[in-house]
């Protein structure tokens, strides 16, 4: 890669901004580190290839596994990209920095917090755990520790949206009559869509949840929390996808050669998701008894209208591609597939990304289905599905993003990029092959989330073995691994390699742009209110049928494992003498 | 640099090459611009992905459904 | 036969054939679940990398090394 340009790189000229964005990208990848050796450990243990711990312990690397890399990975990601993204399009700095560290150093913490109560699921001798999975809804039980730092963590989300949207008000203002730059555009929608969302898990969290792993409640409504989580539980997955939008709309056109062929068209894609995204949480709820068929039914007809921005999303970046592969020179019906960049490490990433998304988006449509959700679910297909969508749709992009982002961070080069090129060439063929088997074993109804795959009864295997597929499982699961490894390698061998000039980078403008857009698409306002009458309507009256069956609180039942309950018993009666005595 | 700030309808697109391509990596070797360029690609392309779309779906229709005997609950 | 002239690099190459490699597979799978034909896994895979592999020297030896001559 020796590339040289005559722009100065995003570091030059924003050296304080650039400082953030790198130690976000660096706690996500240590978390993505750790996460994915629990990913190994999980893959070996369940297909019973190699068992280092005690299947007692599973659960522990599950929720490891599940909450650093589709929390605090993904996320920790998304608030580095969106920094750039905003810093860049806009072209200027925070309003005030301090702030911007602020709520970097606020999610660290709250990372922390949880993770440690995590990890000390291992130690058996120090009473915390947070056995809880990525799904932290009742009736399993944190220790108090886990929900502050959620809290903590979700805060600081929180602060660094008002940050962005802060200095986009102040870019406003110099700039009354101009449109909203298509990256930042992107942010806000993004971060209106997660202002909705987290209403659901805050109230979780801070309501039910904590006060009753506090001790200071006795019980809580599984079925409420659990609609509360997935309230959140859905959003949160395009929460992650988003910055791989970003990404595939405003850098990979260019990577390939190209523009991107319609600003006004990502424009609306990200709309549809402010939109969309929210009232369809109930659809990974299709089993729960409690919820009536016709809320179910609501939120499948949403998500499948939350199909339409997704199929938009594939007709504009690959016609951007396109439009490079032909500029490259490429020609033919599918000919100009060969002259795009395959070479580039980003690029094939983020391409083969895609590809496995568009066969994600199969099996995601299976699992919106109420009626065939019923086939799969709870089986192995449904992680399956998600290690196609955030497993390398989002994972996948987000590395062969750094790979370009990273010298334009740091004016240091990638250390190699035959490396970087085989990473996530592996990724892609270990993600095919464990994707596969998963969803394979789901469909015979092998079960997801248990350390013993092993009921009563034999899975009928319609073709090949059982066996087989766990094999697949183990291998699949043992490259992605070594892919992770060679990708963070790769990285820390790139934090040496020396400082040069010549990174810097433009963004080619669309084909068609801004200028053939409605100006109503950059209403922020009409488009948050929108949401919220949609989340409305689609949440008012099954939240209020479950409060109004069990009450706020159910009807009483025990938590698991009982951790701090002894501890914090006398908490609570104490404010119980206290409720009395102001009574 | 901000890439958004270059006004959409110069058609000044002699850009860098990506900082993460390929040394040797060919240059770009025309313009095309809104008008000239038609994604017929794409549309093979998606073509071909509906296609495979619909028929998993009818195959799903005759094995999950017409496969299997009726299921009465309650 | 000539030469496949978009064969250019190795790099590009190792992508293709990795591709191929997924379809291969994933066509297993569509063969046992759609068809109910059931391949053999072990001389089913042996049998798809040792067409790759050949088929990866065969492109390797006869591709065009200097990207100015390829079309």
């Amino acid at each position: 890669m020796s590339t040289q340009t005559d722009q100065p790189s995003f570091v030059d000229r924003y050296p304080e901004e650039a400082a953030v964005v790198r130690r976000s990208l660096l706690v996500a990848f240590v978390m993505l580190g750790i996460g994915a050796l629990m990913g190994l450990v999980q893959a070996l243990h369940r297909t019973n290839v190699l068992r280092i711990i005690d299947s007692a312990d599973y659960y522990t690397v599950l929720t490891a596994h599940g909450v650093f890399l589709a929390i605090v990975f993904t996320i920790f990601f998304l608030v580095g990209l969106y920094q750039w993204a905003v810093t860049r399009s806009l072209d200027r700095s925070p309003v005030d920095i301090r702030f911007t560290h602020a709520w970097a150093t606020m999610m660290t913490v709250g990372s922390l917090m949880a993770g440690a109560a995590i990890l000390l699921g291992f130690i058996d001798e120090v009473p915390v755990s947070a056995d809880v999975l990525f799904t932290f809804y009742a009736p399993l039980q944190a220790h108090p520790i886990f929900y502050a730092g959620l809290a903590i963590f979700i805060v600081g989300t929180w602060m660094a949206g008002a940050d962005w949207f802060r200095t986009w008000l102040a870019w406003r203002k110099d700039n009354p009559d101009e449109r909203i730059p298509l990256q930042t555009f992107m942010v806000l929608t993004t971060m209106i869509m997660w202002y909705v969302a987290t209403l659901g898990v805050a109230v979780e969290v801070l309501v039910f949840l904590l006060p009753w792993s506090l001790g200071l409640i006795d019980s809580v409504d599984p079925l409420l929390t659990r609609t509360l989580f997935w309230f959140f539980g859905h959003p949160v997955v395009y929460f992650w996808l988003m910055p791989a939008y970003l990404l595939w709309y405003t850098v990979m056109p260019k990577i390939a050669g190209g523009r991107l062929f319609s600003d006004p068209l990502a424009r609306v894609v990200f709309i549809l998701f402010v939109l969309l995204s929210t009232p369809v949480g109930i659809h990974h709820q299709y089993v729960d008894p409690g919820i009536a068929q016709g809320f179910k039914f609501i939120a499948m007809t949403n998500t499948m209208f939350l199909l339409l921005p997704s199929l938009l999303t594939a007709f504009t970046v690959v016609a951007s591609i396109e439009h490079g592969a032909r500029q490259r020179g490429g020609t033919g019906l599918f000919g100009w597939l060969t002259a795009l960049p395959w070479r580039d490490p980003a690029f094939t990433g983020m391409a083969l990304a895609g590809l496995l998304f568009a066969a994600g988006g199969f099996s995601g449509m299976v699992n919106a289905g109420m009626n065939i959700n019923y086939l799969v679910h709870n089986t192995l297909w449904v992680p399956g599905h998600f290690h196609l969508t955030v497993g390398t749709a989002v994972a996948l992009t987000f590395m062969a993003g750094t790979y370009w982002l990273w010298p334009q961070l740091t004016n240091r080069e990638i250390y190699s990029r035959p490396i970087a090129l085989a990473q996530v060439v592996m990724w892609f063929g270990g993600m095919a092959l464990m994707s596969n088997a998963m969803h394979v074993a789901g469909l015979f109804g092998v079960p997801r989330r248990t350390a013993e795959p092993q009921y009563s009864f034999d899975f009928p295997a319609l073709f090949g073995t059982i066996g087989e597929l766990r094999l697949q499982i183990a291998v699949g699961g043992t490259l992605l691994f070594i892919s992770t490894v060679l990708f963070l390698s790769n990285l820390a061998f790139s934090l040496g390699t020396p400082k040069r000039e010549g990174f810097g980078q433009t963004i080619p403008p669309a084909l068609s742009g801004p200028e053939d857009s409605p100006a109503v698409l950059d209403n922020m306002k009409l488009w948050a209110a929108i949401a919220v009458v949609l989340v409305v309507l689609a949440y008012a009256l099954p939240l209020g049928a479950i409060i109004s069956d069990n009450g706020l609180f159910g009807v009483g039942i025990e938590p698991y494992p009982m951790l701090v309950r002894p501890l914090f018993d006398w908490a609570g009666a104490t404010l119980a003498g206290l409720a009395e005595v102001i009574a | 640099m901000s890439g958004t700030t270059v006004p959409a309808e110069s058609n000044e697109t002699e850009a860098e090459p990506s900082v993460s391509a390929a040394t040797g990596q060919e240059e770009i070797q025309r313009e095309l611009s809104h008008e000239e360029y038609d994604p017929k690609g794409t549309l093979a392309l998606i073509l071909i992905y509906f296609a495979i779309l619909m028929a998993m779906w009818v195959f799903m229709y005759f094995v999950e459904f017409l496969g299997n005997e009726l299921v009465v609950v309650g | 036969m000539t030469l496949p002239s978009f064969v250019r690099t190795r790099g590009g190459m190792l992508v293709g054939l990795v591709m191929l490699g997924a379809i291969g597979f994933e066509l297993r799978t569509v063969a046992g679940m759609l068809f109910g034909i059931d391949l053999p896994a072990a001389p089913y895979f042996i049998g798809m990398v040792a067409i790759l592999s050949i088929v990866g020297v065969y492109l390797d030896v006869t591709r065009s090394t200097s990207p100015d001559t390829a079309t």
